[in-house]
């Protein structure tokens, strides 16, 4: 029988006192501790729970009868259906992050129906599921006392309107302050960097602005909060109000370096063609589960892959690709491709507590193939990595990676060589299928029709 | 309706932030906010709450006004056609 020692705690939960994940033989399992006990069957028993679920704004789970309880504060165990790939906030272009903070409003509206509240608002309670947004943490939710104001409140505001008005208003780079403020954007660094227009904007100027002030006004003061109440109609005008904050901001993708890239190839039609055939016959070989498309782009390749069904994460540099890439699949609804945002010379690095809370991108590996399509160069050429430092990088991540080589006579090489100095001279064929041979065995190579481009299919070890 | 009841608050709000946070620049106040931000959230949220309480309530009040027009008029262009 399994025992308490072949457990492992998951560094993301450690916060919560309601309980916490663990992971069992590969599998994943919540402990609800007995602290909790009234608001999970209160969850459960009042129908909430069932509407949620329905809905799919919750992840479903079972509850389980196993022995592997690590603390005797246990009151159930529950085994959560497993998002297969996490991503973090950072990661999501605006159109996803703007999703994220829709369903999260819309499950603390179904929520006060059903006489519970959400006391936690954090983005990264949120993951993409099938190509749709679900909130992942079970334990967030506890009995509304009327007119008790909303404790998630300021949490939602950092975690949501915050990055998401910087997005839109200042520069859609900014929601890379995720990665600095885990507990989301302080509101008085959000106002500071808005422009003056969002002072005209209600909801911009009471959620973010005087929010701010209030905090700064009052963080030196001692008040006794004892007895304010918020009530019910204006605890759902607020919602009602953060909704529309939230869903009037916009970003329109265009004008970036990625947008319009396939337009802007050396392919012929015939050899572009020629690329999707290569790709799809060594996907077939290698047979994945999971396929992350580094350098994907608007995921042309990337659904090569997700359109048999395979999931595929399809990582850019580009928030404008990314965000394409995302309303793409929105409007096709395809659950198997995930658009996240990556800087491959620069990948999400593990963050909060002892830097575990939230994963690196190496911890969320190895994929089953990675695909690197027209990306070496960038790599080698734009960022001075060398064939065997990429090689040994890709080695970590992958067990299957199908790899194009772009020699220095494409056009598209010559012109990163126009605005710096040749000092590649080891950039040739010769040593990139060296270098790549102390890591993989090559089981494929293939030419792309029209160009001088090769594609190669290779196994690790 | 709805729109220039907002336009109102939103004036009312700047004239309040100069009112009750004279003085507090954006550059000098935040070092306490990260000590204790919680306090400053819930009062806002109760003076912010109820602007927005009112607001919903108009729009309750309008959506309602506006869906009873809306049963009137085709149900008046029935009654119209039935009755030529």
């Amino acid at each position: 029988m399994e025992t308490a020692e072949s457990s492992q705690t998951i560094a993301a939960s450690f916060r919560d006192p309601s309980g916490f994940l663990f992971r069992r033989e590969g599998h994943i399992y919540r402990q609800i501790n007995t602290s909790y006990k009234e608001n999970y069957d209160l969850l459960i028993n009042s129908g909430l729970y069932d509407n949620l679920v329905n809905a799919q704004l919750l992840i479903p789970h079972t509850e389980v009868n196993i022995n592997s309880r690590l603390s005797d504060e246990a009151y159930k165990i529950i085994a959560p259906e497993v998002v297969p790939f996490i991503s973090y906030p950072y990661e999501w272009c605006f159109s996803q992050l703007q999703d994220a903070a829709l369903i999260t409003l819309e499950i603390q509206k179904r929520s006060l129906e059903f006489g519970m509240s959400l006391k936690d608002c954090s983005a990264y309670n949120v993951q993409f599921r099938k190509g749709k947004p679900v909130f992942i943490d079970t334990l967030s939710f506890e009995n509304y006392p009327q007119n008790r104001p909303w404790v998630a409140y300021r949490q939602f505001c950092q975690n949501f309107l915050a990055p998401l008005a910087l997005m839109s208003l200042t520069d859609i780079r900014l929601n890379q302050l995720m990665r600095i403020y885990i507990d989301g954007i302080p509101l008085d660094l959000a106002g500071g960097l808005l422009p003056w227009s969002s002072w005209l904007k209600f909801s911009l100027l009471s959620h973010i602005h005087l929010h701010a002030k209030s905090q700064a006004h009052f963080a030196d003061k001692t008040v006794d909060t004892h007895g304010y109440e918020l009530s019910r109609l204006s605890l759902l005008g607020l919602i009602d109000n953060l909704h529309s904050a939230v869903r009037k901001l916009k970003w329109k993708a265009k004008g970036t370096e990625w947008c319009d890239y396939y337009n802007d190839t050396n392919y012929s039609e015939h050899g572009l063609e020629h690329k999707k055939n290569i790709v799809s016959e060594m996907l077939k070989k290698a047979s994945p589960k999971i396929v992350w498309d580094l350098g994907a782009n608007l995921g042309l390749f990337s659904r090569i892959a997700s359109d048999r069904g395979i999931l595929t994460i399809s990582f850019d540099i580009d928030p404008a690709a990314v965000e394409n890439n995302y309303l793409e699949s929105v409007r096709k609804k395809e659950e198997n491709i995930l658009p996240l945002l990556l800087d491959l010379t620069n990948p999400s690095s593990g963050i909060g507590w002892e830097n575990q809370e939230r994963m690196s991108l190496m911890n969320r590996g190895p994929a089953d193939t990675v695909l690197a399509l027209a990306l070496i160069h960038h790599l080698a050429i734009s960022n001075n990595v060398s064939f065997d430092r990429i090689a040994q990088f890709f080695s970590r991540i992958c067990n299957f990676l199908i790899i194009e080589f772009v020699p220095k006579t494409d056009s598209q090489v010559r012109r990163l060589l126009i605005t710096r100095e040749d000092i590649f001279s080891d950039y040739s064929q010769q040593a990139f299928e060296c270098h790549f041979g102390k890591y993989f065995r090559t089981l494929d190579c293939v030419r792309v029709t029209d160009s001088e481009r090769f594609i190669y299919l290779m196994q690790k070890g | 309706m709805e729109f220039f009841y907002c336009r109102i608050m939103t004036v009312m709000l700047m004239v309040l932030i100069v009112c009750v946070f004279a003085g507090k620049a954006y550059a000098a106040p935040g070092v306490f906010a990260y000590i204790d931000p919680g306090t400053g959230s819930f009062i806002l949220q109760l003076l912010i709450g109820a602007v927005c309480g009112g607001l919903f309530a108009v729009k309750l009040f309008w959506n309602k006004i506006s869906s009873f027009l809306k049963r009137l008029l085709p149900s008046g262009r029935k009654n119209g056609n039935s009755g030529k």
